[in-house]
């Protein structure tokens, strides 16, 4: 495990979770972050089950939406209460439980070592593990990539990687309007548009039955693109 | 007049009535329902009124005129309804968040 970059505090980098019917897992997934000494916010997007109450147990900041809005919109939410606490650091980071709290210091090195406003994790660099990643996946999510390196023009090899570092001063220029799936293509856009160094780093996805029932069904990349595509009109 | 021509007057003279009594709106939509609705009176009292206007534009029939009419219109509705129903969504978003952020649990101090 890499350490943090010199100079940062964990307690100046807070790790968003936005959360939808994660009450089995958000416990297990929340634990190993605080034990990094960093801050964690879970947004509960009107959970079902127990995710506020196992949030709360797991001794996160919990901001609750009343009704269901989206990933996108609970991020934006995470961020927004993140820099009101005076965050240096926002970290997005899935709450089922794919990604490695241990990923995170390589993402700040990134900003802090090579000033990077976005440091974005990757599935597909040399260096990332996707463990047991469905064929199928795979190759939707590159053919998305491939969309978006063609429309948007950014330089990116997993543009659907949920692990991702910003300083404050580039959190606080986000401004998500994709309250659903399609904030992923539209942080990229942002980034470009707001002239937002950014680069990839390699990190680690474990699929797992639970992850793979939960999150997203390839055929949703259809609402994903449509959404794209009426978003850019509807201002 | 025709039993159905009554009908059709009775049913934009309610929804006219019902726009007005019920939607206080600008002068300028006022004034836009009572040009349709004067425009729908005629087109119903005197259907030749459609059928001439139809000839001018190059269509056969005035029914079908009005076919192409509703289709051009029902898509406009869709389209502004569907801008308003988004930016709707957008303000409640915004209530939702700031609701969330205020009412925020904060974890215990120490331990």
């Amino acid at each position: 495990m890499s350490s943090l970059p010199e100079g940062v505090n964990p307690r100046d980098v807070w790790v968003v979770l936005p959360a939808y019917n994660e009450g089995r897992v958000i416990g297990s997934v929340i634990a190993p972050i605080l034990r990094e000494g960093y801050h964690v916010v879970v947004v509960d997007d009107a959970s079902t089950d127990r995710t506020y109450q196992e949030a709360c147990a797991a001794r996160a900041h919990v901001c609750r939406h009343l009704i269901n809005l989206g990933q996108g919109a609970a991020l934006q939410t995470g961020i927004a209460y993140a820099l009101a606490k005076g965050a240096a650091y926002v970290v997005t980071f899935d709450a089922d439980g794919q990604h490695l709290a241990s990923d995170i210091p390589a993402l700040l090195q990134c900003l802090v070592g090579q000033g990077c406003d976005v440091a974005l994790g990757t599935r597909f660099a040399p260096g990332s593990r996707a463990e047991d990643m469905p064929a199928l996946r795979k190759w939707v999510l590159k053919l998305a990539t491939l969309y978006l390196r063609l429309s948007v023009g950014v330089r990116v090899t997993d543009a659907h990687n949920g692990l991702r570092a910003f300083t404050a001063a580039a959190a606080a220029q986000l401004e998500i309007r994709q309250n659903r799936m399609a904030h992923a293509s539209e942080i990229l856009r942002q980034i470009r548009t707001r002239g937002l160094r950014y680069a990839e780093v390699p990190v680690t996805i474990r699929y797992t039955d639970y992850s793979l029932a939960k999150g997203q069904k390839v055929h949703n990349a259809i609402n994903i693109l449509w959404d794209s595509f009426t978003g850019l009109f509807l201002r | 007049m025709n039993l159905i021509q009554v009908v059709l007057v009775a049913g934009f003279l309610a929804s006219l009535v019902f726009y007005l009594a019920f939607f206080r709106t600008v002068l300028r939509d006022r004034l836009i329902a009572f040009g349709l609705f004067a425009v729908a009176v005629a087109a119903i009292v005197s259907p030749q009124i459609t059928s001439e206007v139809a000839h001018v534009m190059g269509v056969g029939r005035g029914a079908d005129l009005l076919i192409y009419v509703l289709a051009v219109c029902s898509v406009f509705v869709a389209t502004l309804l569907y801008s308003k129903i988004s930016r709707m969504e957008r303000h409640l978003t915004e209530v939702v968040r700031q609701m969330a952020i205020d009412g925020a649990k904060e974890p215990p101090r120490g331990g």
